[in-house]
């Protein structure tokens, strides 16, 4: 679909005022896993608010994404007791494993709100549903978790 | 009867366009505007079947936290199984016994109710069939005795168990007991009751309720509710606002979308009070954008309120038009801020501003707001149906009532709980938590803004002026429990870089300074601090927070604080003897292979990127010239013989 269209469509869904602005841009998050700039500069002619302060919206907070995502992403959640239970050094050795080169992004998240089960790590597609989740991931089930993204990564390439 | 908010008979007049004033007590107590005892007792009978079902039922535990062990897939098990044996399945919130997920509940005519952990998706028939056939052996807890279950003593009821004896479940009283979607189980369970007593009192009556009930805000600073909603309402204005902070930030805690998961109509109530107290004629809810089930059940929850009078115009035939409407936030931890908050409702970038004025003088487009955390509002509907005594018997003279924690990190039973205020922390973690297996060195208390308490005083009492008298702060009620595999230095710098994350960047002290305080505490986790360097982190953590502009800069250093006033010595071990006493920090650590474990498979060698990994014999061994300390070789052992010296 194109970004600006969608614009038009949410824009109308939820009346052309600033304050629509949060569900605005979560309409164009959920329909493309990002926010093409397109999207930003419909929304700009639209609402009448300048397209820096717009990106300056929605580069602030951290749901929203300026660029497509990987296909298939492992998030490894930053939450107090994912820390305290070993995610960070999770984050380490996974970064040192170079799977991007495989296709597979790495990014973080705070807290997932299954804290019992920390540490926690998921796999997630790029529209930003999640595939998998892992709790209780220590460093040897770490490697589980790889095998099944790069299985992952094959399959939707596919 | 269908459904309680039904009609009984041609006789009764309630709809939500002629609204009646006796609506809640007509549907529970009721018909009270037409007198039938054939109404009365369908009625009265509807309500039973609510409570206790009247054929075997199966309630399922369907919240976030579930459903990330697994509820879904149980569900579906559970379905199949009962469309086969005819029982009636009932989709419920969580009760906070987390170490629980995902758990069922079965209950039958006659039988005690029974909760079943950890269920897997293939033993779902067995515990049913097995149930129905009076065997209750297997299960974690009863609710209560009935003597019909075959071995019935040798399962404990709740009440026998530790976690569940100590709490007090006030405001989380429907949390894993009721659909969080029916309204009907919520009326029928007591529900509605606040708003009605609420408009018998009148606005000022419900002020003085909450006063005498001597309720805090459960978000943050613990300002008085009353106190705030006193000055909305005395602000003359065309217009004025309520909202709900479901931001909930704090990584780590959950209880404020527990209780919007479970029992969502509680919430949509207290605002619904919090808007007829101060003159509101709208409220919003703003929710975490992580917490996505929460923003649904809310939703559904307000469009539910909405069709059956409970929101919209006139309500209850009062007079008092309300509606809410669910903001979805983008995700931003100084969104919680109440200033930031307003602002993202807006459509403008979340900054905080300087305050006076408050939010009550000038908020959502310059018009008096209240802005009170979920679990107050919570709060305030029990409190109103309850009447005030029955929250003010709980707590402490000064922090009156009852509160829900978060207890996760190194311990037996993670969970939500809710106990009253002044309980001892040592009371929450190490009996109604059940310890750690490891040993316990510290509980971090408030998130990012709190600070971390050692061990000695565990004895502290839950209440807001005592936790600050050690540095830390009540906060929305996370406390994650540290032990003594984990280094605290490393703890506040794992925060520390949450707040330089997290900073908005409009004051210089909390941009710049949380700063500075990271790339120092990245020398002291390196080993290339000095003792100059500890004393600076002090000084500049007292700046940041005298200086700076919102609650997150005045809050920031306080992990950084409270770890240097309680544990220096380990911070004194990194800067005076390069050592991490735990072992944390993997540039003060040598690795080296423990010979006698080595099985010379050679995975080590063939992960280490930096070729520091030389063959010895039948063995290895770690040339720490080389070593990068990744760990990788660490992660590669089958055996774990690569050990940290
Ligand atoms: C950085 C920051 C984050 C905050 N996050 C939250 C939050 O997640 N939830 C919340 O209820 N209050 C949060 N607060 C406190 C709110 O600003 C506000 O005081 C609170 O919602 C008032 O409600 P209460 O009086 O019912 O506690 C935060 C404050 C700061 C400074
Ligand atoms: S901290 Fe990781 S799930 Fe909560």
């Amino acid at each position: 679909m194109d970004p600006a269209l969608l614009v038009d469509e949410l824009v109308q869904r939820f009346g052309p005022k600033r304050e629509s602005l949060l569900r605005i841009l979560w309409g164009v998050q959920r329909a493309f896993g990002y926010i093409p700039r397109e999207a930003l500069e419909a929304l700009s002619a639209k609402l009448s608010i300048p397209l820096s302060e717009l990106i300056g919206v929605a580069s602030f907070f951290h749901a929203f994404k300026l660029s497509k995502p990987a296909p298939i992403n492992i998030v490894l959640c930053m939450g107090t007791a994912c820390h305290v239970r070993g995610n960070s050094e999770n984050l380490r050795l996974l970064k040192a494993m170079n799977l991007e080169s495989r296709g597979i992004g790495i990014e973080t998240a705070r807290c997932f709100g299954c804290c019992s089960r920390a540490p926690v790590i998921a796999i997630v597609e790029g529209s930003g549903r999640i595939l998998k989740l892992f709790g209780g991931v220590t460093p040897s089930k770490l490697r589980l978790v790889v095998s099944e993204a790069t299985k992952l990564v094959g399959g939707s390439r596919g | 009867m269908d459904s309680l908010l039904a009609r009984c008979c041609p006789s009764c007049s309630h709809s939500p366009s002629n609204p009646c004033r006796n609506f809640v007590r007509c549907r529970t107590e009721g018909p009270l505007c037409h007198s039938s005892p054939s109404c009365s007792a369908a009625r009265k009978r509807r309500i039973e079947e609510i409570v206790s079902g009247s054929r075997p039922r199966v309630k399922v535990a369907v919240a976030s936290c579930t459903i990330a062990a697994g509820a879904l897939e149980v569900l579906k098990a559970v379905r199949e199984v009962s469309k086969e044996l005819g029982l009636e399945v009932v989709k419920v919130g969580c009760s906070g016994l987390c170490f629980l997920d995902p758990w069922i509940e079965l209950s039958a005519p006659g039988m005690p109710p029974a909760i079943f952990g950890n269920v897997d998706p293939s033993d779902v028939e067995k515990i049913i069939r097995d149930y129905l056939d009076g065997d209750v052996s297997k299960a974690y807890a009863i609710r209560y005795r009935t003597g019909r279950a075959r071995d019935e003593d040798r399962v404990p009821t709740l009440d026998e168990r530790p976690e569940w004896r100590l709490q007090v479940r006030y405001v989380s009283r429907n949390c894993g007991v009721v659909d969080p979607e029916s309204l009907e189980h919520y009326i029928a369970l007591g529900g509605y009751r606040g708003l009605e007593r609420a408009f018998e009192l009148g606005p000022e009556g419900v002020i003085e309720e909450i006063r005498r009930a001597g309720l805090r805000g459960r978000g943050g600073a613990g300002f008085p509710t009353w106190l705030k909603w006193k000055l909305c309402r005395e602000r003359e204005s065309d217009e004025k606002f309520v909202v709900a902070n479901a931001d909930e930030g704090d990584p780590g805690a959950y209880m404020n979308r527990l209780l919007a998961e479970s029992d969502p109509f509680r919430i949509i109530e207290g605002l619904t009070i919090a808007g007829y107290a101060v003159g509101a004629s709208k409220g919003y809810i703003f929710v975490r954008a992580e917490k996505r089930l929460m923003a649904e059940r809310l939703e559904r929850a307000v469009e539910e309120a909405r069709k059956w009078g409970l929101l919209g115009k006139n309500i209850l035939g009062t007079g008092f038009s309300f509606d809410i409407e669910v903001v979805l936030s983008g995700g931003a931890f100084v969104c919680g801020e109440e200033t930031a908050l307003l602002a993202a409702i807006e459509g403008r970038i979340p900054r905080p501003r300087q305050r006076p004025p408050y939010p009550v003088e000038r908020g959502l487009w310059g018009k008096p707001t209240v802005i009170n955390n979920v679990e107050t509002l919570a709060h305030v509907a029990t409190i109103l149906a309850e009447g005030w005594e029955s929250f003010a018997k709980y707590g402490t003279e000064k922090s009156r009532g009852t509160k829900m924690f978060c207890v996760t990190g190194s311990v037996r039973r993670t969970g939500a709980y809710e106990v009253p205020l002044g309980t001892s922390i040592r009371t929450l973690v190490e009996v109604i938590a059940g310890g750690s297996d490891s040993r316990i060195k510290a509980v971090q208390v408030g998130g990012p803004s709190g600070g971390c308490i050692p061990y000695e005083l565990l004895d502290l009492p839950l209440d807001y002026e005592s936790l600050q008298s050690v540095g830390a702060i009540m906060g929305s009620g996370g406390i994650v429990v540290i032990d003594e595999s984990r280094c605290m230095v490393d703890v506040a710098r794992f925060f520390t870089s949450f707040v330089v994350a997290e900073s908005c960047g409009k004051c210089v002290p909390c941009r710049v300074g949380t700063r500075i305080l990271q790339q120092i505490l990245d020398r002291v986790v390196s080993g290339e601090a000095t003792p100059e360097d500890l004393e600076v982190l002090e000084e500049l953590g007292e700046a940041i927070k005298a200086c700076s502009l919102c609650g997150l800069g005045m809050t920031a250093p306080n992990p950084v604080l409270s770890t240097l006033k309680h544990f220096r010595r380990e911070y004194e071990a990194h800067v005076y003897e390069r050592r991490c006493p735990s072992k944390t920090c993997v540039r003060l650590v040598r690795f080296e292979i423990d010979r006698s474990r080595c099985i010379g498979c050679g995975s080590c060698q063939r992960v280490c990127p930096a070729s520091a990994v030389e063959r010895r014999g039948s063995t290895y061994f770690i040339d720490s010239s080389k070593c990068i300390r990744c760990g990788a070789c660490e992660v590669s052992c089958p055996v774990g013989a690569v050990v940290r010296v």
